[in-house]
């Protein structure tokens, strides 16, 4: 009997910081995928605008350095973004992310890899070497969208 | 005297070179030698991505990529020119028997995951390109792997009476009436670059269905959704400008900065990259053409 009376609290208590840790854990899945995504669409914020100018001839000309910087600095930042597993929630991010940690971390760092070369290409000037180098960073990001995403149906 | 036959030597001369020069244009502008346009029919109708397995360091076109549809797991054959694991020993007409009706020689009908209903279409002049071209590439004594499927779907007799209800062998032929950057696109859509293979759905007998074409498919390949391509403003790409298109197709860069992924990277990794500029104009012009379809919820 006394074990009982002296347990009951303690499961209770145990039992509401379960329920607690679930909460948590619930709220950091959902600020993990917001801040992976926030980070993706920048990428593709600035990707969209370097393409502008280096495709079609967009004449701020003047801002590729800028954008391929931040480009670059984001891109440092998505392995880091994506460490953290989560399973559910509004996300296209494949469960390969991590029981292929390793194929997707090289498939990041080949993206991280060409935006370092993308930015010295900018440094260059050599609008042909731009344009190529554009052309290879865009490829590996399909590296980790291939194998890593789901479609967007 | 002698002037005379000196100056017919050089008119001679002249005239050879002229000829070369237009002979050389008239080559260049058919797209080159057999070969390298059989290459480029390869590169559009996508061969590499379904005969090449996804394994690291796998032999180019020799088969074994696993493609998962809702009837089983099929397993691409050996395509390189190998005589007893490849297609050495085929001729020109049994590689037309196979895209067109899809039979492959010794009558074996073959299953239409193999896109045969699109590539029916295909003219004669790219038929013997393309054969031309896989000639050449290098041999692999990969054996072709036997596909996964049901008991019932093993016999291949079915699929004759499949061809029979879904499957009508027609070469492409142009409409009139439609401008020749429309019809190219719509050889490239329909049939070289099959579109609706992936991008249509499909019946309970797996064959497309044509009145919802390019609509989108819930339940496409390696079991992913596809988009709908058809210009509806808000289901399909009727949001996207002609020059957006075409940059997805030659890129796989979206209109909102992001990047192609899925088998469709694939695509353009394997096939739409290598397309020229004015097949890729052809295709914009012809999907932007096509009825807008909502697509299918399910």
């Amino acid at each position: 009997m006394h074990r009982w009376i002296f347990s009951a609290p303690l499961t209770a208590a145990l039992l509401m910081v379960l329920a607690g840790a679930r909460i948590v854990a619930a709220e950091d899945d959902e600020s993990t995928i917001k801040y992976r995504q926030s980070i993706m669409k920048s990428v593709g914020g600035h990707t969209g605008a370097i393409y502008e100018i280096v495709k079609n001839n967009n004449p701020n000309k003047d801002h590729l350095k800028r954008h391929a910087s931040a480009l670059d600095d984001l891109m440092g930042m998505v392995q880091a973004a994506f460490k953290r597993q989560t399973s559910g929630g509004k996300t296209r991010a494949k469960a390969e992310i991590w029981s292929d940690a390793a194929g997707f971390s090289n498939a990041a760092s080949d993206a991280e890899a060409a935006s370092g070369a993308f930015v010295a290409a900018t440094e260059s000037g050599n609008d042909g070497e731009i344009a190529k180098k554009l052309d290879e960073l865009l490829d590996t990001c399909k590296g980790c969208h291939k194998n890593y995403r789901e479609k967007k149906d | 005297m002698p002037a005379i036959p000196a100056l017919w030597q050089f008119g001679a001369d002249v005239l050879l070179l002229f000829l070369l020069v237009l002979s050389g244009i008239a080559l260049a502008e058919s797209g080159g030698t057999p070969g390298q346009r059989g290459e480029y029919v390869f590169r559009v109708a996508g061969c590499a991505g379904c005969h090449t397995s996804k394994e690291k360091g796998a032999p180019a076109l020799a088969g074994g990529r696993e493609l998962k549809t809702q009837f089983g797991a099929f397993y691409s054959p050996n395509i390189t020119p190998h005589r007893e694991y490849g297609i050495g020993r085929w001729s020109t007409e049994d590689l037309a028997r196979a895209l067109r009706r899809g039979e492959s020689p010794g009558n074996i009908h073959l299953y239409p995951v193999f896109p045969y209903p699109s590539y029916a279409g295909m003219s004669n002049e790219d038929i013997r390109a393309l054969m031309a071209y896989l000639r050449r590439v290098p041999e692999s004594n990969r054996p072709n792997q036997p596909h996964d499927l049901p008991w019932y779907l093993r016999f291949r007799a079915l699929l004759y009476l499949w061809k029979l209800l879904f499957h009508s062998p027609e070469t492409f032929a142009p409409q009139a009436g439609k401008s020749a950057q429309w019809n190219r696109g719509a050889y490239l859509v329909n049939v070289l670059g099959h579109c609706g293979e992936c991008h249509t759905p499909r019946n309970r007998f797996g064959a497309l269905d044509s009145t919802r074409y390019l609509s989108g498919n819930p339940d496409g390949p390696e079991g992913e959704a596809v988009p709908n391509i058809t210009p509806h403003p808000g289901d399909g790409i009727g949001d996207w400008s002609s020059r957006e298109i075409r940059e997805y197709l030659k890129s796989g860069l979206m209109p909102d900065g992001d990047v192609a992924g899925g088998v469709m990277a694939d695509v353009i990794d394997n096939s739409l990259r290598y397309l020229s500029d004015d097949d890729l104009d052809a295709m914009v012009t012809y999907l932007e053409s096509v009825p807008a379809l909502t697509k299918l919820r399910r």
